[in-house]
């Protein structure tokens, strides 16, 4: 049965801990450090991006016609999926479950979602859409290739945590694994669907 | 909210904005439909945050500056779509 229940969980005394207010979140503190200064760099791209279209919404909006959306959101509901399987695996861990199944399978849709990916840049290149086509695409390329670089980050974090289990190593791979999920789901609307 | 009720909603919610920004359409979807598209990819970034990596335990104080965040970014966007709107940025070019 899937551990899938709002089951208690434990509670983190920031007092026992040295980290101060960072003890307080899921996994491991430092992994925090990069995952805050990673949100902080994308967000700051996701102003960028939507400040140059502001300057050339003609431009912006003609190339991002060339996207396929359905496919964009296709890879959403594949990273949202490896996501659930993910935070159904920290939970499993956390009641003394085996989280491996559920960590695998969380890191093979993250693999599907990079093959989806290769897929559509290859349709895009193949169609005469480069890096250097115009300033849409090269943000297109930018924002969306730093976050592959990212899930590809992420399957290898969430295989290493599948293979040495325990608490805080698979919520520390999970909590990595949720940034990543989270800046997809404000990049896809952002490039693929504001117009 | 478990897992998986979390897990549906973000289906729904990603089809919601998938319809809202009209998977064939080319017309510009208005400050309106951005502002949809927005306010639905937010609530899913807070159910992530929330439920799946477990920023309901952490302290307040965490999930407000998380909070922050994703509503900083909707603010620009949509002040970036509504300055394009009105052409003030194409006229600094």
């Amino acid at each position: 049965m899937l551990p899938d229940a709002d089951d208690p969980v434990p509670e983190k005394d920031p007092a026992s801990s040295d980290w101060g207010p960072l003890s307080t979140l899921p996994g491991n503190p430092m992994i925090w450090i990069l995952i805050l200064g990673e949100l902080l760099v994308f967000g700051a791209f996701f102003l960028f991006f939507a400040f140059e279209r502001a300057r050339d919404p003609v431009l912006f909006n003609q190339s991002q016609l060339h996207l396929d959306r359905t496919v964009g959101a296709a890879n959403t509901l594949v990273l949202i999926t490896s996501g659930w399987l993910a935070a159904l695996g920290a939970r499993a861990e956390a009641s003394g479950r085996n989280s491996r199944p559920l960590l695998l399978g969380s890191a093979t849709l993250g693999v599907l979602f990079l093959v989806i990916k290769v897929r559509e840049y290859a349709t895009e290149i193949s169609a005469g859409f480069t890096i250097d086509t115009n300033a849409f695409f090269s943000w297109y390329y930018l924002l969306t290739g730093f976050h592959a670089a990212h899930v590809v980050a992420g399957v290898i974090l969430l295989t290493i945590v599948a293979w040495l289990r325990g608490e805080e190593n698979v919520e520390t791979g999970c909590a990595v694994w949720h940034m990543v999920d989270l800046i997809w789901v404000i990049l896809y609307p952002l490039v693929y669907l504001i117009r | 909210m478990t897992l998986t009720r979390t897990w549906l909603v973000l289906v729904l919610l990603t089809l919601l904005a998938l319809v809202a920004g009209q998977p064939g359409g080319k017309a510009q979807l208005g400050l309106l439909g951005v502002g949809l598209v927005l306010l639905a990819s937010s609530f899913k970034a807070i159910l992530i945050l929330r439920n799946f990596l477990g920023l309901r335990h952490a302290g307040g104080g965490w999930q407000m500056l998380l909070y922050i965040y994703l509503a900083t970014i909707a603010a620009g966007v949509l002040g970036a779509y509504a300055l394009a709107e009105a052409g003030v940025l194409a006229r600094l070019r």
